[in-house]
C-alpha cells in the first residue's frame, strides 16, 4: 500500500511537471501584445484618438504593424462606432471622433473609448477599454509692469459644471519650427486648487512671424483622468523679422533673365570673341574666294591678249 | 614619311580618294545596316516615349549620355593632333592632322544627334535655345559644342583647299557629282602666294582658337556632372580628368584610324612605323596620364571612404559594376601602357590592337562615370520597383547607342571616300623641304 502511494504521488508529479511544461510552451507560442489608447482634444474642440499597438517578440516590445481596429465610444455597438483604423509601421492609427457622436458625447460627463482589435488567423480578438472625464483647458495672458505672464485654467466637467482640476502637470511653451519651446525655465507647472498655473514668459527677442505674433500654447499630457488636452494663443510677443529673401536677384540659381552681371559679361565675352574668329575665318574664306576668280579673271584676259 | 623620296605625281596618285573595294563596301553595308536598326528603334522610342528604353527614375542618365561623353571626348582629337602638335612645330603629324579632324568632326556632330536623343520631347530642343539659363551648364554645353562643331569644320576645311584643287585637276578619277561639289567648295583656290598666306594665318588663328574651345568643350561636359552633389561626381577635378581621358581616347581613335586607312588605301609609305612610333608615345604619355587622374579620383574616396560614397565605391570595386570598373582601368589603360612601353609594343599591329582596347576601354570608362553614381542617390531607395533599382540598356538604347557609333564611323568611311584621308599637298611640301 505504501509502495502504491508513492507510486501515486510519482505519477501526480510527473503529470503535474508535463501539464506545467505543456501550459509554459504554449504561452511561448503565443505573444504577448499590448494596446493603448490616447484621447487628444485640441483647442477645446477638436477631439482625436491614437491607438499605439505593440508586440513582444523576442523579449523585445515591436510595433504591431497593419493591426485593424474597430473605434467605439462607451459601447461596441454598431452606432457608436468611432471608425475602423489599421495600425501603421509604427504601430499607430489616429480617428477623429465624427460629429454624428455629438449626442453621445454630451450625454454623459466620463466617456469610455473601446478598442476591438479584429482576430487574425494567429490572435482571437481582444478589446482593450480606456476611461476619461471630460475636461478643458482655458489660456489667458497678462502683463504686470512688464513682466509677461501666460495663465492656463484645467477644469473637469462634474454635476453639470465645470470644476476645477487640481494637481494637474501642464506645459507652456511657445510653438516654433519643428517643436515647442518653454517659455520659462519650468519643464511644467502644477495646476492650484483653483485648477490655474501661471508661468512667466521669459523669451525676449523671439523671432516671430510676419507680423511679429508667437503662438503660446498649453498642453496636458497622458493624465489618468482627462487624457491629452492642448489650447493655443496667439499673442504679439515676438520680434518682427523683415524676411531675408534673394528671390528676384540677379543668382546663379534665379530665373533665366536674373543671371549674374559677371556672368553674363565672362560669357558673353568669350562667346563674341570666339564668334568673332569664326566669322573673321568665314570673310577670310570669302576673300580667298574673290583673290581666285580675280586670278581667273586675269588669266582670262592674259589668254586674250596673248591669243 | 618613308625616307625615300617620291615625285608629287606618285603622291598625287597614292593619296587621291578610291573606290570602295569588295571589303568597303561590306563595312559601308554593314555600317548602313546597324544605322538603318538605329534609325527604327529611335522612332519607336519616338512613337512610345523613352519608356522603350529602361531609364527611370534614378538612372535618368543610360547610355545616351554615356555615348555622349564618349562623342565628346573622342572629338578632343582634332584640337590635340591638328592644334597642338602644329603649333608645337611639329612635322611628323602631316598625314595623320585629317583622320584627326575627320574623326573630331563626325564625333561632335553625332555628340549633338544623342542628345536630341535622350530628350523625351526633341520638338521641344529649340526650348534650350528660347528658354535656355545662361546660369545652367547644360547651355554651356550647348554653346560650347556649337562652337566647336564651327571651328572642327573649318580646320578640316582650309588645310583642304590646295587638296580641291589636286581633285579638280584630276577629275576623270571621280564621278561628275564629286567633281561638282569639289568645285562648289573650292573652284576658287588657285594656290596663289596671297591665297596661301591668308589661308595660313588663318589655320594658325584656328589652332590658337580651338584649343581653349576644346578644353572648355570637355570641362564643360565634365561639369555637368561635378556640378552636381553625388558620390562619384563631386570633384574639384573633373575637368582635368576628363580632358586628359578624351586627349587618350582620341589618341587611340587616331592609332586604329591610321592603321585601318593604311591597310585599306595602302599608304604605307605615308603613315609609316615612325608615324606608329611616335604616336605610341604620346598614347603611353597620356594613358599614364589618364591613369594618374584615376587614382586621384578613386583612391582618395576610397581612403576616406565617407558613409554616402561607400556603397557606389564598393559597387565599382567588388560589387555590380566591379567587371567593367576593372576592364575599363585594365584594357583601357594599364595593358596598352604596357604593351606601348616596348620599342616592339609601338609597331603598327600592337598599335592597333592597344588603341582598339584604349576606344573599347574608354567608351565603357563613360558607361561607369554616369551609370552607377545616379544608381547611389544619398537618399535611400525605399517603396519603388525593383527595376528602378538596376539599370541595362534596352535593345532599343543599345540599337540607337551602336547606330549613332556606326553613323559617326560611316561619315568618316564616306569622307575618306570623298576627299584624300592624308593631305596631298601638305605630304607633297613636306616631301620637297627634306628633299
Amino acid at each position: 500500500m505504501k509502495h502504491m502511494l508513492r507510486i501515486n504521488r510519482l505519477l501526480l508529479f510527473s503529470l503535474l511537471a508535463v501539464s506545467n511544461l505543456c501550459i509554459a510552451q504554449g504561452d511561448s507560442t503565443k505573444p504577448e501584445s499590448s494596446v493603448t489608447i490616447h484621447h487628444f482634444i485640441v483647442n477645446n474642440s477638436f477631439q482625436y484618438l491614437l491607438i499605439e499597438a505593440k508586440i513582444k517578440v523576442n523579449n523585445r516590445w515591436q510595433p504591431l504593424k497593419r493591426q485593424v481596429f474597430q473605434l467605439y465610444l462607451d459601447s461596441n455597438r454598431a452606432e457608436n462606432l468611432i471608425n475602423k483604423v489599421m495600425t501603421d509601421s509604427d504601430g499607430k492609427a489616429k480617428a477623429i471622433i465624427p460629429p454624428g457622436l455629438k449626442s453621445t458625447w454630451d450625454a454623459s460627463t466620463t466617456h469610455k473609448f473601446i478598442a476591438v482589435a479584429e482576430a487574425t488567423s494567429k490572435e482571437e480578438e481582444t478589446t482593450t477599454e480606456a476611461e476619461i472625464t471630460k475636461a478643458k483647458i482655458l489660456i489667458d495672458t497678462s502683463n504686470n509692469g512688464g513682466t509677461r505672464t501666460v495663465n492656463v485654467q484645467v477644469l473637469k466637467f462634474e454635476n453639470d459644471n465645470w470644476i476645477a482640476l487640481k494637481d494637474v502637470d501642464v506645459k507652456i511653451g511657445v510653438k516654433r519650427l519643428g517643436g515647442e519651446l518653454k517659455i520659462g525655465d519650468e519643464e511644467t507647472y502644477s495646476t492650484d486648487s483653483l485648477g490655474q498655473v501661471a508661468g512667466e514668459f521669459k523669451r525676449d527677442s523671439l523671432p516671430g512671424d510676419v507680423k511679429g505674433n508667437l503662438t503660446l500654447i498649453a498642453k496636458v499630457e497622458d493624465n489618468d483622468q482627462i487624457g491629452s488636452l492642448s489650447i493655443e494663443k496667439i499673442v504679439p510677443w515676438g520680434i518682427y523679422v523683415q524676411p531675408v529673401t534673394n528671390f528676384g536677384q540677379r543668382a546663379l540659381w534665379a530665373a533665366r533673365g536674373k543671371a549674374p552681371i559677371w556672368l553674363m559679361f565672362m560669357a558673353y565675352s568669350i562667346i563674341v570673341a570666339v564668334w568673332g574668329v569664326i566669322f573673321y575665318l568665314i570673310l577670310r574664306i570669302i576673300k580667298i574666294s574673290r583673290l581666285g576668280k580675280k586670278e581667273e579673271k586675269q588669266k582670262v584676259l592674259h589668254d586674250v591678249s596673248v591669243g | 614619311m618613308s625616307d625615300v623620296t617620291l615625285s608629287p605625281g606618285k603622291i598625287t596618285q597614292d593619296l587621291l580618294p578610291q573606290k570602295f573595294g569588295k571589303r568597303g563596301w561590306i563595312w559601308t553595308g554593314t555600317l548602313i545596316v546597324i544605322c538603318i536598326i538605329g534609325a527604327y528603334a529611335y522612332s519607336l522610342q519616338l512613337r512610345r516615349g523613352l519608356v522603350v528604353t529602361n531609364m527611370r527614375d534614378y538612372v535618368s542618365w543610360g547610355i545616351y549620355i554615356s555615348n555622349f561623353v564618349f562623342f565628346v571626348a573622342i572629338s578632343l582629337v582634332g584640337s590635340l593632333i591638328t592644334a597642338v602638335l602644329r603649333l608645337a612645330n611639329v612635322h611628323w603629324s602631316t598625314p595623320l592632322t585629317r583622320i584627326a579632324e575627320i574623326i573630331a568632326t563626325a564625333a561632335i556632330v553625332f555628340a549633338s544627334i544623342i542628345i536630341v536623343v535622350d530628350m523625351g520631347r526633341p520638338e521641344r530642343f529649340l526650348n534650350l535655345f528660347i528658354h535656355g539659363r545662361l546660369q545652367s551648364p547644360i547651355i554651356w554645353d550647348v554653346v560650347v559644342i556649337g562652337t566647336y562643331f564651327f571651328l572642327s569644320l573649318f580646320l578640316l576645311y582650309f588645310p583642304l583647299l590646295p587638296d580641291l584643287k589636286i581633285l579638280i585637276k584630276n577629275k576623270d578619277r571621280s564621278p561628275k557629282w564629286l567633281n561638282r561639289m569639289y568645285r562648289f567648295m573650292g573652284s576658287f583656290w588657285k594656290g596663289t602666294k596671297e591665297q596661301f598666306k591668308i589661308s595660313d594665318k588663318a589655320i594658325t588663328i584656328l589652332c590658337i582658337t580651338i584649343i581653349p574651345v576644346a578644353f572648355a568643350i570637355h570641362t564643360v561636359t565634365s561639369w555637368l556632372f561635378a556640378t552636381t552633389y553625388r558620390p562619384g561626381w563631386d570633384s574639384t577635378n573633373f575637368g582635368a580628368y576628363f580632358i586628359s581621358g578624351a586627349f587618350l581616347v582620341g589618341a587611340g581613335g587616331v592609332v586604329v584610324a591610321m592603321y585601318v586607312f593604311r591597310r585599306a588605301y595602302r599608304l604605307e609609305k605615308y603613315i609609316t612605323d615612325f608615324h606608329f612610333e611616335r604616336m605610341g608615345r604620346v598614347v603611353v604619355m597620356l594613358a599614364l596620364l589618364y591613369l594618374y587622374f584615376n587614382i586621384n579620383e578613386y583612391l582618395i574616396p576610397a581612403f576616406k571612404m565617407k558613409k554616402p560614397e561607400e556603397s557606389h565605391l564598393t559597387n565599382l570595386f567588388a560589387g555590380e559594376f566591379a567587371p567593367v570598373f576593372w576592364f575599363a582601368i585594365l584594357v583601357g589603360m594599364i595593358i596598352p601602357i604596357i604593351i606601348m612601353l616596348f620599342r616592339r609594343g609601338r609597331k603598327p599591329l600592337p598599335m592597333f590592337v592597344a588603341g582598339v582596347m584604349v576606344v573599347v576601354g574608354a567608351w565603357f570608362k563613360r558607361y561607369l562615370i554616369v551609370t552607377p553614381t545616379l544608381l547611389h542617390p544619398f537618399l535611400p531607395m525605399d517603396n519603388v520597383p525593383e527595376g528602378f533599382r538596376h539599370y541595362f540598356p534596352s535593345w532599343q538604347e543599345w540599337a540607337i547607342a551602336m547606330g549613332s557609333l556606326a553613323g559617326a564611323l560611316l561619315v568618316i568611311t564616306f569622307f575618306a571616300r570623298i576627299f584624300p584621308i592624308v593631305p596631298i599637298h601638305e605630304t607633297i611640301v613636306e616631301d620637297e623641304t627634306h628633299a
